[in-house]
């Protein structure tokens, strides 16, 4: 038997909604104020990766990690994309094992040394990605220009220079169209980039605190 | 196995001493792991933690639980519209099963029939006789349903709609909604503690987890919050629940930020934060709550908690988005 319940049931309904407008509200002059995103990708913008998402070791803040000769010269190692995930463990392990009395220390300064150049890397992509959705609003405000001066001139082309120039019109916006679309469809991947990034940071500190004691 | 089984007619001893040899290999836990991206399922074999098995399922595999004897895997293919059934046993899929448009998260009867099946698209439960089937009732919920809890005497279906902010108490008898109880923003699941005087709803975008007493009006008894030093609490997103069945100790998925907080049960603060992997999602205890796994979307991973020490001994590499876990004896 099948029982279809009516949808009145859920009588609360209205109240969670009328709650959810009034945040909206609340946060409406904010929203407003706030400039236009230029963010395209669908994964939430994340301006900063936060230590604490995947370190569980001792501070990290306000550490020197260029003074000591022996992590300066592996952190540019391990943040390097690359070096792939399996050759930076057995670095760390490495190292570990040469680390002696201070192999703590030394570790969370490595830790602290990759995360700042993985962390300022990502900051930069990030960056990259807001001038690449730039350049995509730009290059789609040209395209819509270029398709209303095509027809326009279309109209009113008489004389053979006249069609000559509307034939090179036509090309161009067949090209930013085209150019438009490549890029359009690079896009998933380029909002990947940070992701990766985000793996790498956590794959490097999971192996980091393998061999801390 | 099948053909020990053909063995086992005409030389009976034989087959016998087949079976027992082969028996051994069938008799630890493992561990099954919808992987979201990759639309398959992880077999892993809980006393080596080695993957055993990939197995190819239906499109956008996610909700995963078993059936009570642990025979049977059910998971929803969410892009294929259906539930899928598994032998735990054989790995093959023995049916499929209805489930209206885009099953996310499910709960069986505690008696292993029917199955209530969460509708993220049609703001709908739809309720299956997994015997025959046979479409039994669909049950109009609130926006976006998700989470899906079952009180252990099996009166009471829960159910979480992510947009509307409820959870919404179906009483089983007569498939209607008898309590709606406001929680914080999206709540993701819905879980019952064993002795069914305490029901725990996380909210993922809230950052809380509530505790509500099903036995004085459905009331909210505690929103417990989360703080981790060095994580934005904007990362702090609730979502996979599991309860100890003696109702000691509750472990809560927080996403993003990558941790699982134990919980006290008892005075419902919370303890410690677990570093497990990125995007930890759901949760799933070893039959014996010797160990509870948690799924890491981001890191395709899971992480293996010794429960007893509270530490986390080892992460296994899955599929892509491993998202939901059911594990067998």
């Amino acid at each position: 038997m099948i029982t279809r319940m009516p949808p009145h049931r859920i009588a609360v309904a209205p109240l969670s909604c009328g709650a959810a407008l009034a945040a909206l509200l609340v946060a409406g002059p904010a929203a407003a104020a706030a400039p236009v995103g230029l963010w395209p990708c669908i994964q939430p913008k994340v301006a900063t990766l936060a230590s604490g998402q995947m370190w569980a070791g001792p501070p990290i803040e306000n550490l020197d990690w260029h003074a000591d000769a022996d992590v300066a010269e592996l952190v540019p190692v391990l943040a390097a994309r690359r070096t792939s995930i399996e050759d930076a463990t057995q670095h760390i392990e490495s190292f570990a094992q040469d680390a002696g009395a201070d192999r703590n220390a030394k570790l969370t300064l490595l830790f602290a040394g990759t995360f700042e150049q993985i962390n300022a890397l990502r900051s930069r992509i990030m960056e990259g990605i807001e001038r690449y959705s730039q350049h995509q609003l730009d290059l789609s405000q040209r395209i819509k220009q270029e398709s209303l001066d095509l027809a326009h001139k279309k109209k009113a082309a008489d004389t053979a220079a006249d069609k000559a120039q509307v034939a090179q019109l036509e090309q161009q916006v067949l090209w930013d169209t085209r150019i438009y679309d490549t890029r359009a469809q690079a896009m998933t991947a380029v909002c990947e980039s940070p992701v990766i990034l985000d793996q790498r940071a956590f794959a490097i500190a999971r192996a980091i605190q393998n061999v801390m004691q | 196995m099948k053909r020990h089984l053909t063995l086992s007619t005409g030389l009976l001893a034989l087959a016998g001493v087949l079976i027992v040899d082969a028996a051994p290999a069938f008799a630890q836990a493992r561990a099954f792991v919808s992987n979201e991206r990759d639309h398959t399922m992880s077999v892993i074999d809980m006393d080596t933690l080695k993957v055993i098995d990939t197995i190819k399922t239906g499109r956008r595999p996610r909700g995963i639980i078993a059936s009570p004897d642990g025979k049977l895997i059910y998971l929803c293919a969410s892009d294929d519209n259906r539930v899928e059934v598994y032998d735990a046993k054989t790995l093959k899929l023995v049916k499929t099963l209805r489930s209206g448009p885009d099953p996310e998260l499910f709960v069986l009867h505690p008696s292993g029939n029917p199955l209530y099946i969460a509708n993220e698209d049609d703001n709908m439960v739809t309720v299956v006789n997994v015997e025959n089937n046979d479409l039994i009732a669909e049950i109009p919920v609130g926006v976006e349903p998700e989470g899906m809890g079952i009180s252990p005497d099996g009166k009471f279906m829960v159910n979480t709609s992510e947009t509307t902010n409820m959870a919404h108490v179906v009483d089983t008898a007569t498939n209607e909604i008898i309590e709606n109880i406001l929680v914080d923003s999206r709540p993701r699941i819905a879980e019952f503690s064993a002795d069914g005087k305490q029901l725990w709803v996380s909210a993922e975008v809230g950052g809380t987890v509530a505790v509500v007493d099903p036995t004085d009006g459905w009331k909210i008894i505690k929103k417990i919050s989360f703080k981790i030093p060095g994580v934005n609490d904007d990362a702090i997103q609730p979502v996979g629940v599991r309860l100890t069945k003696d109702g000691s100790k509750a472990f809560i998925a927080l996403g993003p930020a990558n941790r699982v907080a134990v919980v006290d049960a008892k005075t419902l603060e919370v303890e410690k934060y677990l570093l497990v992997g990125q995007r930890v999602w759901q949760l799933g205890f070893t039959p014996d709550e010797k160990f509870l796994i948690s799924t890491n979307g981001n890191s395709n991973d899971i992480s293996i908690i010794d429960v007893a020490s509270e530490k986390v001994t080892k992460s296994v590499p899955v599929g892509r988005l491993p998202w939901g876990v059911v594990v067998v004896p």
